[in-house]
């Protein structure tokens, strides 16, 4: 992680505030002091490596302290690391790396107390992509996208970006010292810039989850209650097992400063349950991706948060403009589009110059960058922003235009329905079915029939599924914590079979 | 003598597999509660030919005779009588 500003502020905090806590983990509390120690055996261990100088490297984002020092001493040393998911496939690993001209991992590890690092030579693979001239020199860090959509694509974060974010999360969430910004997501999400990054920037206290227990909701719960943490940012899913995992302690009210929903939709019920257990909070529908970092917030009480039959995507965020684009590439001040962005925080852009020429462009009347997020929405006649879905979830039944996202909206409205994701499959006769995956509630489930009234009263009735499929159990989740689209339409088709 | 089990037994195996025949009202609009779709409908209009050898392609037919179990029932009985 090479920020100049947060190593010169981690260093000033060793010392000033050296029994500060800077990460708590499920086994030890470790302060800023302890923490300096580490980074500055990590530099040892580096100085050991015979790397050419400021060459880009992976590093498995395994959630370890280990793993922040050895970041934090790779960006010291003038390296820009590509973190990477421990889980990343091993068929995909050479092709995302061949992307950023990547030939080697690295895992930091306490062995016996002792500062490891194990490096790992991936081989080159062939890639159609074109190195971006991308300044890795201003580049203190690469993030890789999903790959919801193929292959995940590297994206090369600018410092000066990084430095913007930072002040912009210090001043809007008013992270300072006595901070403590719970850590969801996995260290190689964007969500990681302000959970661990900003937080360790301003001498704040990161709560990690410890992964292989993040859908744990006692854990959760207990993690939450012990440790207090004044920020918490998360999916949805995050909060249904925080309020699950708090229902069942019987604990009904929490002192939060600020609650971050992200990356979904958050149903309505769900926000009812949210607000409900944080009756103080300020809550933050935040809207944003990896190439633009957060671009759109929606602040509420948590009276107005469980209130609103969708959650507005907000104004852009200061400094930040946007642009609604029709189809035929048409300005609109109103009506649907897909949105264009361009925030203070936008990435350099993709390792793969191509890539990046195709998603992003420069305005010269404007002198800024536009990022094409892939999201549609639409502005309603008060400038309102409603975030109707990706692009890719808009399909034509029967010839009309049909948004999955409207259909799951009106589902998740039905009292017995927890979570509901609708899809559509191809049919040589129909030309598409939409079928929907329902998650019920424990004590009773709704019937097909209610369910297609419910969604002929409220929807065209082109957009009302022709098959409802009940789960008992959570819908199977992506590792981004979103509703696995994929691996649902797999189970149910091969029930089917 | 009515077919309203036979018709709602074909309509929530055939047509839409997570309805329970039992909870299906017997004047509810299948039609405009996305119950039989349009390309859904074809299909219930050959199973009639088929199942009652009921001449469809004679017949002067509209969506309104398959709207409701009862008038499915009524076709049926209508068009049963007449090939009698």
């Amino acid at each position: 992680m090479k920020v100049r500003t947060l190593i010169s502020s981690l260093v000033t905090n060793s010392v000033q505030n050296e029994a500060d806590i800077a990460v708590v983990t499920d086994e030890k509390s470790w302060t800023y002091g302890e923490f300096a120690y580490l980074i500055s055996k990590y530099k040892v261990e580096l100085e050991k490596q015979d790397f050419v100088s400021q060459i880009p490297v992976a590093v498995t984002a395994r959630k370890t302290v280990d793993t922040l020092a050895l970041m934090i001493a790779l960006g010291d040393q003038g390296h820009t690391p590509l973190v990477v998911s421990p889980d990343l496939g091993a068929a995909v690993k050479p092709k995302v790396f061949s992307q950023a001209g990547i030939s080697i991992e690295l895992a930091a590890e306490s062995v016996s107390g002792n500062a490891t690092i194990s490096v790992t030579s991936v081989p080159s693979e062939d890639t159609d992509a074109e190195l971006s001239q991308i300044s890795l020199k201003d580049s203190p860090l690469m993030l890789t996208t999903s790959g919801t959509t193929g292959l995940p694509k590297v994206v090369c974060l600018s410092e000066a970006s990084v430095i913007a974010f930072f002040a912009w999360a210090k001043s809007y969430f008013d992270l300072k010292r006595s901070s403590r910004v719970l850590s969801y997501a996995p260290l190689n999400f964007d969500l990681s810039l302000l959970d661990v990054w900003a937080t360790l920037s301003v001498g704040g206290s990161v709560v990690f989850v410890e992964p292989s227990k993040a859908t744990n909701s006692n854990y959760l719960a207990t993690l939450v209650k012990e440790t207090k943490p004044t920020v918490i940012q998360g999916v949805p899913m995050m909060f249904t097992l925080l309020c699950d995992g708090n229902e069942r302690l019987g604990d009904d009210k929490l002192d939060v400063e600020h609650i971050l929903v992200t990356g979904d939709v958050t149903p309505k019920q769900l926000r009812k349950r949210m607000a409900a257990m944080y009756p103080s909070s300020k809550f933050h529908n935040v809207y944003g991706c990896t190439e633009t970092n957060d671009s759109f917030i929606h602040t509420s009480v948590a009276e107005d948060f469980s209130a609103y039959e969708q959650l507005p995507l907000g104004t852009s965020i200061e400094g930040s403009t946007f642009r609604v684009v029709d189809q035929d590439g048409e300005l609109k001040t109103q009506g649907a589009g897909e949105l264009h962005t361009s925030t203070p925080f936008l990435a350099q852009g993709y390792t793969d110059k191509q890539k990046t020429l195709s998603a992003f462009y420069w305005d010269d009347a404007e002198k800024r960058r536009y990022y094409r997020t892939g999201d549609m929405v639409t502005v309603e006649s008060d400038g309102a922003v409603l975030l109707q879905g990706r692009s890719d979830h808009i399909v034509k039944v029967r010839g009309v235009r049909t948004n999955l996202r409207d259909i799951e909206h009106v589902l998740d409205q039905f009292e017995q329905i927890e979570e509901s994701v609708v899809f559509s499959v191809p049919d040589e006769v129909e030309g598409v079915i939409l079928h929907a995956a329902i998650k019920t509630t424990k004590e009773n489930k709704p019937s097909g029939f209610s369910l297609r009234v419910h969604c002929s009263e409220n929807l065209p009735l082109t957009s009302v599924p022709q098959r409802f499929h009940f789960f008992d159990n959570p819908l199977p989740r992506t590792s981004t914590g979103k509703p696995d689209r994929k691996a649902i339409q797999n189970s149910i088709q091969s029930q089917e079979v | 003598m009515n077919y309203i089990n036979e018709i709602k037994a074909y309509i929530c195996e055939e047509l839409a597999p997570d309805v329970n025949p039992e909870e299906l009202p017997n004047d509810c609009n299948l039609l405009t509660t996305g119950v039989i779709g349009s390309l859904a409908l074809v299909r219930l209009v050959t199973w009639l030919e088929e199942e009652y050898d009921i001449p469809t392609g004679e017949l002067e037919i509209a969506p309104e005779d398959f709207s409701t179990v009862l008038n499915i029932d009524n076709f049926i009985k209508t068009h049963a009588v007449e090939l009698a």
